[in-house]
């Protein structure tokens, strides 16, 4: 890189701006604006899907028109208007490239300037992406390899057609139709995401990652992962998002599905950096999304962590069903809001087995004139014999112009478990600060220092490579809130 | 605050006409979501309508109800500094409860559309003598709708001494509000200990201004479906509100606390203690929210709900709930759920007490805990109640 590229990185980077805020100019094939049985026929016909998947989407849209949008959390946001979003946009391809050199250079570039390369020689060692760009996944890496183990990492468009016994098994099973508003707006209009299979016995070679991208303008982004690890298997995955900047707002209503048998884990990390908005809260994306893991086998573990810095509004609740005996849910969450970004996030963890055991740590921060809510639930059923929860929620207030919230939920119907819940607020402690000033530390700097010593707990949980990504977010979301 | 002028007849008469409107609460409002009262509503209650003979020798500072209908004022005898009237001959204590009513409270609208009238209590300087209000309750498909506002002038103190009793199938939907004015102090303890046949839905709210004080401690044992509110609002710096509460809950009894803290000033202080023992198939809720205003730098909030489940088929509910608008704040909820520790079985089992006579001991002292450090007469007055429950779960 040269000398003031490098600078005007360095310069960026100081000033704190939305880095991935540009467009990228590439022709691309839309579908009309607006939702109807006819979008959705068309998206699975492009899709090249078999009936019983259009059959599936056009149940989902019945039962999305008979729903209401959710009001209960904590955010205000005008209503939405379902027939000014065009459901599909993808860059035109001749058709599905067949290794990386087909893949439009354009394209190529983006994920290059995203910080993604998708060349796999210059990859970090070990991180299988699958890169989904507005409705389509424009490129998978290191399948081969992958594929030797048993493992399939591909679309999920993909693996309709070539896994449907396995897709249509448990699509849905952990997260029907019918389960909330968006959920149910997503089956109908899903285009893509990714599907991981990984088989018995097998713990996957490298880490797998997914980023998504939105670049076209007033599309939505409706994507679906598919997670299934079978008996004794483990994965890694990871999930990052990002999107232009842009004045009107742009809607993310995401499934994410994951399923685990006897003696399998699942890690799923996610760095949520959807554009947040201007400082006036103008644009942004609205981020809602159902995230829900079943550890169905014995001893299976899922575990979530996640750093969401973006989004002008998040509404998202990863969750965990505890059925087999002796199944861990684990959540971590760092949720950073600044400006006028709205998050009402947080975990359900339902026990069903007995032993079961979760842990939830979550870490609020808000900053400008932002409202941060935890919301969780944590269920004891009559089966979750010695269940164990232990939740501990903190909130950090930056200014007096934000808002921090906590909602639990705990209800327990078994005397043998045990649930124990924590919350904190308070603001960053001005002797915490003074030390560091005193060092020559600037305000930002000790701010973004001590923000980050709080969310320690969580930050260790995520993977090296996002973990360093991570800390640099956290500091440039709360940049301008102080001083 | 000066409020607009309600008198107790257009204020009774506006509740009427908005529940109405509104009806019964169901479990779809977010505040009755673990609480279930369909038992109620399709009980069908008629208004009490009872009167009261004049009792030949009135106890001092003793206020006798009879389903909700208190004894003739004239008949009542007080210690200086308590002054009594009816609510509808004071239209600024009616005017500061229509004030103080919550919007779209439907229990609220239920206890005021019909009661017939209430008391209006104001005292003027501290008052040593507590003051006992006595609700008995009698008779099937009647409910009972007591309403009383307090005020307690700058500087003033009072006990009050709260017993809620009696038989029959019928609902009493007390609804109180207290003005603390600034410097004043109310100690309120409260004993619901009403037949297991019985519904109990009550409201207090409490209003305080600077440098006031509120002792609320509520012992909750009686009834099939109970329910305790109490709303706060800490409207002036350097005020103190303490809400502590026991229920006690078996067979298929219903328990519900549920308390809102609103932190309006700054330099407030709130405490909340809340401990739980449910038994059989009881299933309980314990909803509590504090809310801290923007201006309202340097609360300091805290909460702690703890429930022991003594049975496999009971049901634990809990929802602490914090809403943060200020940066200079201290609060925090905790909340436990679970069995008797066996640690502690084990350690008193070892020093040769039975297994039954050591869990009695455990679930005592888990519940005096909470209202251990009150002062006579009222520390013994709730500890009876809960030591009464315990005795009566072993003979059973």
């Amino acid at each position: 890189m040269s000398a003031t590229a490098e600078t005007v990185r360095q310069v960026e980077e100081a000033t704190g701006k939305y880095k991935y805020g540009f467009v990228t100019d590439i022709e691309v094939d839309k579908a009309p604006k607006g939702l109807n049985e006819d979008t959705i026929r068309m998206i699975s016909a492009k899709k090249e899907e078999p009936e019983w998947m259009l059959e599936w989407r056009l149940k989902a849209y019945q039962v999305w028109l008979k729903m209401d949008d959710p009001d209960w959390a904590m955010l205000h946001y005008p209503p939405i208007d379902y027939q000014d979003i065009h459901y599909y946009a993808a860059p035109k391809m001749a058709e599905q490239p067949k290794s990386l050199d087909e893949v439009d250079p354009e394209l190529l570039r983006t994920y290059e300037k995203l910080g993604i390369p998708l060349h796999e020689q210059e990859m970090l060692a070990g991180v299988a992406v699958d890169a989904v760009f507005d409705s389509v996944s424009v490129a998978t890496t290191f399948r081969e390899k992958l594929a030797e183990s048993g493992v399939i990492f591909c679309p999920i468009s993909e693996a309709i057609r070539t896994h449907p016994e396995l897709v249509k098994a448990y699509i849905g099973s952990v997260v029907p139709q019918g389960d909330n508003y968006f959920a149910a707006l997503n089956s109908a209009v899903f285009t893509d995401g990714s599907f991981v299979y990984i088989p018995k016995g097998v713990r996957c070679p490298m880490e797998l990652s997914t980023y998504f991208r939105i670049n076209e303008q007033n599309t939505g982004q409706f994507e679906r992962t598919l997670i299934i690890a079978e008996e004794g298997s483990y994965v890694s995955y990871l999930e990052g998002c990002t999107a232009p900047q842009r004045d009107e707002n742009q809607l993310h209503a995401a499934v994410v599905e994951l399923v685990t048998m006897d003696d399998a884990e699942i890690k799923y990390s996610t760095v949520q950096n959807w554009y947040p908005g201007d400082e006036n809260g103008k644009g942004g994306i609205y981020n809602f999304v159902t995230k829900r893991g079943a550890c169905r086998g014995a001893r299976s573990k899922i575990s979530w962590t996640q750093v969401e810095t973006g989004s002008a509004i998040t509404w998202k609740y990863p969750s965990c069903i505890l059925q087999g005996d002796g199944s861990v849910g684990e959540f971590y969450s760092v949720a950073v809001t600044n400006n006028a970004q709205q998050a009402d996030t947080g975990t359900k963890m339902i026990h069903i087995g007995a032993n079961t055991t979760s842990t939830i740590i979550s870490k609020g921060i808000s900053a400008g004139r932002s409202n941060n809510t935890y919301r969780g639930l944590v269920k004891m059923m009559p089966g979750a014999e010695n269940a164990r929860n232990f939740t501990q929620c903190d909130s950090l207030l930056v200014g007096d112009q934000c808002g921090a919230h906590t909602v639990p939920y705990i209800t327990s119907r078994n005397p043998s478990a045990k649930v124990e819940h924590e919350a904190t607020t308070s603001r960053i402690s001005e002797d915490q600060l003074f030390y560091c000033l005193q060092r020559g530390m600037a305000t930002e700097e000790a701010v973004s220092l001590i923000v980050n010593g709080f969310c320690k707990e969580v930050m260790k949980e995520l993977p090296m490579e996002f973990a360093v990504e991570a800390q640099k977010l956290i500091g440039i979301s709360l940049e301008g809130s102080v001083g | 605050m000066p409020h607009d002028v309600i008198s107790f007849e257009r204020l009774t008469a506006d509740a009427s006409s908005r529940y109405a409107k509104n009806g019964w609460p169901s479990s779809k409002d977010e505040a009755w979501r673990f609480t279930n009262i369909n038992a109620i509503r399709s009980a069908q209650f008629a208004p009490a309508e009872a009167s009261l003979e004049p009792l030949s020798s009135p106890e001092d500072n003793v206020i006798h109800f009879i389903n909700g209908v208190y004894q003739p004022i004239d008949n009542m005898s007080f210690n200086d500094g308590i002054h009594c009237e009816n609510l509808s001959q004071n239209t600024a204590l009616s005017s500061a409860l229509a004030a103080a009513v919550p919007d779209q409270h439907k229990v609220a609208d239920f206890a005021l559309a019909y009661a017939r009238d209430g008391l209006a209590i104001t005292i003027d300087q501290p008052v040593a003598k507590p003051l006992q209000l006595i609700f008995d309750y009698s008779g099937d498909g009647v409910s009972s709708h007591p309403v009383l506002v307090f005020k307690i002038m700058p500087g003033a103190s009072l006990t009050i001494l709260e017993e809620h009793k009696g038989e029959g199938s019928g609902l009493s939907a007390p609804l109180m509000l207290f003005c603390l004015e600034e410097g004043a102090r109310l100690n309120h303890a409260r004993r619901l200990i009403e037949a297991d046949s019985r519904y109990h839905l009550g409201l207090n709210l409490v209003k305080q201004q600077a440098k006031s004080v509120y002792h609320g401690d509520m012992v909750m044992a009686g009834g099939d479906i109970s329910r305790s509110e109490t709303q706060v609002s800490l409207s002036e710096a350097d005020a103190q509100s303490y809400l502590n509460a026991v229920y006690l809950g078996r067979d298929k009894q219903i328990r519900d606390v549920t308390s809102r803290i609103d932190h309006d000033a700054p330099d407030c202080q709130s405490f909340q203690r809340i401990h739980g023992v449910l038994d059989n198939q009881a299933k309980a809720v314990f909803q509590g929210k504090v809310k801290v205003e923007r201006y309202a730098q340097k609360t300091d909030g805290n909460q702690m709900s703890r429930t022991l489940i003594l049975s496999r088929q009971a049901e634990a509910n809990t929802k602490p709930e914090l809403e943060i608008y200020a940066d200079d704040v201290t609060c925090s909820h905790g909340a436990t759920i679970g069995e008797l520790d066996d640690d502690q079985l084990f350690y008193l089992m070892s020093r040769g007490i039975s297994q039954d006579a050591a869990r009695q001991m455990l679930i005592e002292a888990f519940l005096v805990d909470v209202v251990d450090e009150l002062e006579e007469p009222q520390r013994e007055w709730l500890v009876a109640p809960i030591e009464q429950w315990i005795k009566s779960r072993v003979t059973t």
